[in-house]
């Protein structure tokens, strides 16, 4: 009972920081403090998102979005972890692979648009690379990081005990570094969204980023907030799930 | 807490002086998108015609038109680079805007639908079933390439519509990626000299030939409380289209539009430079505005009377 | 494992061999790799394998990026976007390890402000630039804004998480002999977060220059991001890739620079 109590004074609390910002836009744009045209009423927006909640119109858009990024975040995630072990376990894969990362990372992912359009097409194998380019990073460094980072001891055992190779990853090294690669995907998950939606701004034909960029273009910017609003949903639901996913694996982490 | 941190934060850049723009008296400010068709500007401004009416004129380039409406709206820019579309949305959704002055309108002579060649697409009614590029949907190429497709035969509800930026259209064209294009001057150029594709249809031409599809913007607000200014903005932008008028074929024009887009001075020889359009006409407008009520993009007519700004 | 955050450093496992021989050494495979990457791309444009104005040779590249050594807009351009990145970083860094100690510490502003920080978060930046116009104008404060946004959350989220792992004991015994806030704070919890704060600068380095670009190309007058767009219109892929290139370099200096800063001001990284 105290418990459910707490957790309820818990949320309670993070409500008051949002409903507070939304109180002092909403009092400034009513005291015509802030132009509408750019910045309309929250009343006004959760108007249109009911709406667009209300008519059904927001689903085929979501799912859309959320399909994109399940895709393009979990390749991300598969590819990061595979290649952060294998650099940090096979020293020769380090040497092949170090530079190519370190030289593709800090390109600024919009810039490589033009040659993606030129080898992948307008379309889904673009907007997809674009995510996983971006997204795959973070997973890579802090899954690299993690196993560097583990106790000799651990695998030295491991070794003493002539456990093999595929079981020491499975069994030693990916549980062990669970937290540092959860930490690097957490990372990845905001970054992944984000870019999910610029993805579909710059090549999609449908989609909540897809919508965002349409509404911004033709000055329809209260359905724009709306569609803005149902972005900061999903992230948070997203993150939600991430949170509940990272306890149970991780369960000694993450009491914060 | 986090409001005040954020607060703080704008103080801080404010303080850095990067926000703060003093509204000097004779200063004007000027989104533009560097394309040719601002040759009259630009010839304006190298041959100091603002400086003779003791203007100030700095122009804020930027690659795409998205900040324009926003930043004049917002005050940062006193007039705005835009076209005519954009400007009919911006108005029907109570941003209320003036058009000031346009351009020179080789827009009909040199937007080009664009395909490969030898697939025999000549008209809209040989697009159904195919994949058309503009450059951005529902705006002003959109809107025109699908009253051309209409006309001309072809059926929008079996045509879809890629958006893919104006650079990239040629190679998605080359890599059947899509089946024709929308596109402007440069690359209507550099279309003509590949061998694997053909100019199909100049749509501004056949649908609407007197079509002002770009225009300088202002807020009313703006333009009420700064009258002087704009009118002084205005002669000193006339004399700039003289000039250009007197220069179409002249080295000195393909100079300047080679210096302000960075193109290859060979490039800009072979562009189509038409004269200036003496005056906005409303006629035109109304024209657009049509279409655009015809396609969704407006609900309700438009007071487009009161949106052309006369001196 | 001498530095955390990066892969760009090798394991301990032969520190006692030549160090600067291995460094190469160990990358050679690595380099000849980036070589024949480069060397397809240079056949596959010079014999039409690809054809497409936007698929320039190699050495075109590398000649028009010699070529705006002697002179030209870019280096210009570069300048202008370094500033940029630089000061929203420090300013989003600065922010996130500020407010990552004070939530971190303090459960009651925890609670009530992380919920807003990760509503800001998903948020992508084209999407508000229009409002942000508002109040931040077109010029250097809305890109500044925007840079700073995202090395923020990196360094936050990072901070959060490293003050949260602190060892209680410290602190307890920070408690136990009396010392006071303030140095519990400078002697205790910054040396025993610095290495999360670190690992979340480090994000933030590569990100910042990421993000400069992208709010240039949106809404810059000038700058790197400007500049790829325009050069894309005039028809220059050389001077776009060569510009591509530059930030490349630019971003792998960066990230060099900071291990090196690293391994010398937090030199107790990876010592746990």
């Amino acid at each position: 009972m105290s418990w459910r109590l707490k957790a309820l004074s818990a949320n309670l609390l993070g409500l008051i920081s949002p409903a507070s910002v939304l109180c002092i836009w909403e009092t400034a744009g009513a005291l015509g403090w802030i132009n509408p045209v750019l910045l309309p009423r929250p009343s006004l927006i959760l108007r249109s998102l009911v709406d667009l909640v209300g008519d059904g119109a927001v689903f085929s858009p979501l799912l859309h979005t959320i399909a994109l990024f399940a895709v393009g975040y979990g390749l991300a995630c598969v590819i990061g972890i595979c290649i952060g072990v294998a650099m940090a376990t096979n020293q020769v894969l380090y040497g092949l692979l170090e530079p190519l990362t370190e030289c593709i990372r800090p390109i600024p992912k919009s810039a490589l648009v033009p040659v993606l359009f030129l080898f992948l097409g307008i379309g889904r194998a673009t907007m997809i690379t674009v995510v996983v380019l971006a997204a795959v990073f973070p997973v890579l460094i802090s899954t690299f990081q993690g196993v560097r980072g583990l106790d000799p001891v651990l695998l030295e055992t491991a070794r003493t005990f002539q456990v093999r190779r595929q079981r020491t990853i499975f069994s030693i090294i990916l549980p062990a570094s669970l937290p540092m690669i959860l930490a690097g995907m957490r990372v990845a998950l905001g970054l992944g969204l984000v870019l999910v939606i610029l993805a579909e701004m710059l090549a999609g034909e449908d989609g909540v980023g897809f919508r965002i960029l349409d509404l911004q273009r033709s000055f329809q910017i209260r359905d724009m907030f709306a569609w803005i609003f149902v972005l900061v949903l999903l992230g948070g639901g997203l993150m939600m799930l991430f949170d509940v996913a990272e306890r149970r694996l991780v369960p000694w982490r993450g009491r914060t | 807490m986090f409001v005040a941190m954020r607060l703080v934060l704008v103080l801080l850049l404010v303080h850095l002086g990067v926000a703060a723009r003093a509204a000097e008296p004779s200063t004007l400010r000027i989104s533009v998108i560097p394309t040719s068709v601002l040759a009259p500007l630009y010839a304006a401004l190298a041959n100091g015609y603002f400086k003779d009416e003791g203007l100030n004129v700095e122009l804020a380039p930027t690659a795409g038109g998205a900040i324009g409406i926003p930043g004049l709206v917002g005050g940062s820019y006193d007039i705005a680079f835009s076209n005519n579309v954009s400007a009919l949305s911006a108005v029907a959704q109570g941003i209320d805007v003036q058009l000031l002055a346009p351009f020179p309108d080789g827009a009909a002579d040199e937007t080009a639908v664009i395909a490969r060649k030898g697939e025999g697409i000549k008209t809209g009614r040989d697009l159904n079933g195919k994949v058309v590029a503009v450059n951005t949907n529902k705006n002003v190429i959109w809107l025109y390439v699908r009253e051309w497709i209409r006309q001309t035969g072809g059926d929008l509800s079996k045509i879809t519509f890629r958006e893919v930026a104006f650079p990239q259209m040629l190679d998605a064209l080359k890599q059947k990626q899509i089946d024709a294009a929308f596109e402007i001057n440069v690359f209507v150029i550099a279309a003509g000299k590949d061998p694997a594709l053909e100019i199909v249809s100049f749509p501004y031409r056949e649908v609407q030939p007197q079509v002002q599809p770009s225009q300088f913007v202002a807020t009313r607000k703006f333009i009420q409380g700064n009258k002087d200014k704009i009118d002084r903005f205005l002669r000193a932008l006339n004399r700039g289209g003289e000039w250009f008028d007197a220069n179409i074929g002249k080295d000195e024009l393909f100079a300047l539009v080679a210096g302000f887009t960075k193109l290859p001075v060979d490039v800009v020889r072979k562009m189509n430079f038409q004269p200036v359009a003496k005056k906005l006409e409303l006629a035109e407008l109304d024209k657009t505005m049509a279409l655009m009520k015809r396609e969704g993009l407006l609900k309700a007519d438009v007071d487009t009377k009161a949106m052309i700004y006369t001196p | 494992m001498s530095t955390i955050g990066t892969i760009g450093e090798i394991s301990r496992t032969g520190a006692r061999t030549n160090r600067a021989a291995q460094l190469i050494g160990v990358r050679l495979y690595g380099l000849l790799l980036i070589l024949v990457l480069l060397s397809l791309w240079e056949l596959s444009a010079r014999l039409g394998w690809v054809v497409s104005a936007y698929w320039p040779p190699v050495t075109a590249i590398l000649r028009a990026a010699v070529g705006e050594l002697a002179g030209g807009d870019m280096l210009d351009a570069l300048a202008s976007t370094l500033r940029r990145a630089a000061i929203g970083y420090i300013v989003g860094s600065v922010v996130g390890v500020v407010l990552g100690i004070l939530l971190g510490k303090s459960r009651v502003l925890r609670l009530a402000l992380l919920p807003l920080i990760e509503i800001i978060r998903p948020i992508p930046t084209p999407a508000v630039i229009p409002p942000l116009i508002l109040f931040l104008g077109v010029d250097d404060a809305l890109k500044i804004f925007i840079v700073s946004l995202a090395s923020f959350f990196p360094v936050f989220t990072n901070t959060i998480s490293g003050v949260a792992a602190i060892d209680d004991t410290l602190i307890q015994t920070a408690r136990t002999f009396r010392i006071g806030w303030l140095r519990t704070l400078v002697s205790v919890v910054l040396p025993a977060t610095l290495p999360a704060v670190t690992a979340g600068l480090r994000t933030a380095t590569s990100l910042t220059l990421v993000v400069a670009v992208l709010a240039e190309m949106i809404a810059g007058s000038s700058g790197m991001g400007y500049y790829l767009v325009q050069m894309q219109y005039a028809l220059r892929p050389d001077l776009m890739y060569a510009a591509v290139l530059y930030l490349a370099i630019v971003g792998y200096c960066l990230n060099r620079a900071f291990i090196v800063l690293e391994a010398r001001f937090v030199p107790w990284i990876g010592k746990t």
